[in-house]
C-alpha cells in the first residue's frame, strides 16, 4: 500500500510539466472588448472541466507581481473528480508575446481532483491567457483561462474546488 | 419599500451623485482608477520579512550597516565606500554613466531607495537577496577591491564592540594573521591560493563575518524608502473622491498620467507603488562598451551563487522560502540583453538613465522607446504612436514622481 502510494507520488511529480513557452512565430493579438474571466472552464473538446482558486487569498483577486499558488480542480465531463492527470502549463500575454518569468510547478495534492500550482507570478497588469494541457490515459485536451490582472477585483464566478 | 412619491426626488439625487462623481473622478474610468491606485505609494506597505536575513529588521544591525556603508576603509585605496556611488544627496545613486569605484565599472549605479521591496538585485538581477548584493562590490576588483579577509580584519579592528552587540561574539581567530588579499576566486590567483592556505575553521569564521557585514548593510538599506510625491497626493484624491486634491496635478501632468497607464503602456513594466515590476526586459538600449548581454549571462548562475538564498549562509528555508529562485524560469534566450526595470520614484532628479547612462534626459529615453517600439530592436516594447506632445506630457508626469521631501535633490 505504502509502496504503491510512493510510486503514485513519483508518477504524479513526473507527469507535471511546463509547456514550451516559446512565442516565436506568434503575432500580437489585441484584447477583445469583452474578456471572459471565469475561473471555471470546460476543455476545448469538452473532456474536462477545470477550475482554480488563488491559494490563501480571502478575496479571490489575482495578485499583481506577487509569487503565489493556485489550487486547481479537474473534473471529468460527467462531474467525477480526476486525479493523476498529466498537467502541462503555459502562460502568455497575447498583447506582448511573452508569459511569466517564473516556471510554475504543478503537483497533485493527494485530494481527489486537486492539484497545486506553485510559483505563479503575473508581473504585468493586463490580459493574460493560461493554457493547461490535461492528459488522461491517452486522452488530451486543453483548458484556457483568461485573466485581467491588476485592473480591479475579478472575483471567482465559481467556488467549486 | 420605497415610497413611490419619493421616487422622482431619489432619481434626481442619484443623477446628481453620478454627475458629481464624474467630476470628482477627473473622468477616469473604473479600470484607470484601479491602475492609478496601484501606483500609489500608500500601497507599498511595510517591508515583508526577509527570511534569508534574520537580522534584516534589527535596528542595531542597521546602525552597524549604516556605519560600514559610509566607511571608506572598506576599499583597497581607502577612498571608496558604498556611499561613493550611492549618494544620499542624489537619491542614493550618482551622476556618472558608469559607476566608479577603485576602477571603472561597465554599468551605472542603481538607486537603492526602496530596493528592499524587490526580489532581484543589480541591473541583471544576479543576486537574489539584498545582503548578498551588498557583498559583491566589496570583493569586486573595480568597486571596493578588497577581500573578505580584509573585511574581517576591519571588523575586528574598528567594529568589535558594535558587531558583538549586533551579532554573536566574534570568534577566537586573528584575521591579521592572514594575507589581506586572501579570498576565494574562480581563477588560479594569488588571492585564491592565499585563501586555500587558511585553515577551514578560520575560513568559515571569516566568511561568517563577511556575510554578517552584508546582512548589516542590507538592514540599513532596508530603511531607505521613497517618500510621497505630488502624484501620490493626486492619486489619493482620485481614489478617495477628494475634490480639492485633484488640483495637485496640472492638465499637462494629468495627460501624462493618462498616457502612462494607457496609450504609452509604460505601466506594463513600471507598475506597482515603486513603478517597477523588478523584472527584466530587452528594450533595445544601444550598447556602449561592447555588447552587454544582461541577465542572460548570469541567469543560470543564480542558484549556485555562494551566497544565494538557498545557500548555507542564508537564513531561509530553501524548501519553503526563496520562491523567486525556486520557480525561476532560467531560459537564457528570453533574457538576452535584458535589464531590470528601474523604479521611477524620483526619476527626474537622477539622470543619466539606463544601465550605462545612455540617455541624459527623460525625453531622450522616451524618444528611444518611440524609435524602437514594435521593431526587432526590442522584444516587448509596444507603445503605439507617441507624438512629441505626448513625450512632453509624459515627462511632465514623470516629474510628479519626485518625493516632496526631496524636491531639490539632484539640482
Amino acid at each position: 500500500m505504502e509502496r504503491n502510494a510512493i510510486i503514485l507520488c513519483i508518477g504524479l511529480l513526473i507527469s507535471s510539466q511546463v509547456l514550451a513557452n516559446d512565442t516565436v512565430g506568434e503575432v500580437v493579438r489585441q484584447r477583445p472588448d469583452k474578456v471572459n474571466t471565469s475561473t471555471t472552464a470546460a476543455s476545448s473538446k469538452g473532456v474536462f472541466t477545470a477550475s482554480y482558486r488563488v491559494k490563501n487569498a480571502e478575496r479571490q483577486v489575482i495578485p499583481l507581481n506577487t509569487i503565489h499558488s493556485w489550487q486547481l480542480h479537474v473534473n471529468a465531463q460527467e462531474g467525477t473528480s480526476l486525479s493523476g492527470l498529466q498537467v502541462q502549463f503555459s502562460s502568455t500575454m497575447p498583447e506582448h508575446l511573452h508569459g511569466m518569468t517564473t516556471k510554475p510547478k504543478i503537483s497533485s495534492t493527494g485530494s481527489s481532483g486537486q492539484y497545486l500550482m506553485e510559483g505563479m507570478n503575473f508581473h504585468m497588469p493586463g490580459w493574460w491567457e493560461i493554457t493547461l494541457k490535461l492528459s488522461n490515459d491517452g486522452v488530451e485536451d486543453f483548458v484556457h483561462f483568461n485573466l485581467l490582472v491588476g485592473e480591479g477585483e475579478h472575483r471567482h464566478n465559481n467556488n467549486k474546488s | 419599500m420605497i415610497n413611490i412619491r419619493l421616487l422622482p426626488a431619489l432619481l434626481l439625487l442619484v443623477s446628481c451623485n453620478v454627475s458629481a462623481g464624474s467630476r470628482v473622478l477627473d473622468n477616469w474610468t473604473s479600470t484607470e482608477r484601479v491602475l492609478i491606485s496601484s501606483l500609489l505609494i500608500d500601497n507599498l506597505g511595510p517591508l515583508a520579512l526577509d527570511p534569508s536575513n534574520k537580522y534584516a529588521d534589527s535596528p542595531i544591525v542597521a546602525k552597524l550597516g549604516k556605519k560600514i556603508f559610509n566607511d571608506q576603509r572598506f576599499s583597497v585605496n581607502s577612498k571608496v565606500s558604498c556611499s561613493s556611488c550611492h549618494q544620499k544627496n542624489y537619491n542614493f545613486t550618482d551622476k556618472l554613466m558608469q559607476a566608479k569605484g577603485v576602477g571603472l565599472t561597465s554599468r551605472r549605479s542603481m538607486s537603492i531607495v526602496g530596493v528592499a521591496y524587490q526580489r532581484w538585485f543589480f541591473w541583471d538581477g544576479r543576486n537574489d537577496s539584498l545582503w548578498s548584493q551588498a557583498l559583491a562590490p566589496l570583493e569586486n576588483a573595480v568597486e571596493h577591491g578588497i577581500s573578505r579577509t580584509r573585511v574581517a580584519q576591519l571588523i575586528f579592528k574598528h567594529y568589535r564592540k558594535v558587531y558583538q552587540q549586533a551579532f554573536d561574539k566574534l570568534p577566537n581567530i586573528t584575521p591579521d594573521n592572514y594575507p589581506v588579499t586572501a579570498r576565494p576566486d574562480n581563477n588560479d590567483t594569488v588571492s585564491h591560493q592565499q585563501w586555500l592556505a587558511i585553515p577551514d575553521r578560520d575560513k568559515e569564521h571569516i566568511t561568517r563575518i563577511f556575510v554578517n557585514t552584508g546582512k548589516a548593510i542590507a538592514a540599513f538599506v532596508r530603511t531607505l524608502k521613497p517618500a510621497p510625491a505630488l502624484f501620490d497626493i493626486y492619486a489619493r484624491a482620485v481614489v478617495s473622491d477628494d475634490s480639492p486634491g485633484l488640483n495637485s496635478l496640472n492638465a499637462q501632468q494629468k495627460k501624462g498620467l493618462r498616457l502612462f497607464i494607457g496609450k504609452g503602456k509604460c505601466i506594463n513594466c513600471h507598475n506597482g507603488p515603486l513603478l517597477s515590476n523588478g523584472e527584466f526586459h530587452h528594450i533595445g538600449v544601444p550598447d556602449k562598451i561592447g555588447t552587454d548581454f544582461g541577465r542572460s549571462i548570469i541567469i543560470n548562475n543564480i542558484i549556485n551563487n555562494e551566497f544565494s538564498c538557498m545557500s548555507q549562509w542564508s537564513d531561509a528555508d530553501p524548501k519553503t522560502d526563496c520562491a523567486h529562485v525556486r520557480f525561476l524560469d532560467a531560459d537564457v534566450a528570453r533574457y538576452l540583453r535584458a535589464f531590470k526595470t528601474p523604479s521611477l520614484r524620483d526619476v527626474a532628479t537622477r539622470p543619466p538613465y539606463m544601465h550605462a547612462g545612455q540617455f541624459d534626459t527623460l525625453s531622450g529615453v522616451l524618444k528611444h522607446y518611440r524609435q524602437i517600439s514594435g521593431t526587432e530592436l526590442a522584444d516587448e516594447v509596444f507603445h503605439d504612436h507617441i507624438t512629441d506632445e505626448d513625450i512632453d506630457q509624459l515627462v511632465a508626469f514623470l516629474n510628479t514622481l519626485t518625493s516632496l521631501n526631496n524636491i531639490n535633490a539632484g539640482q
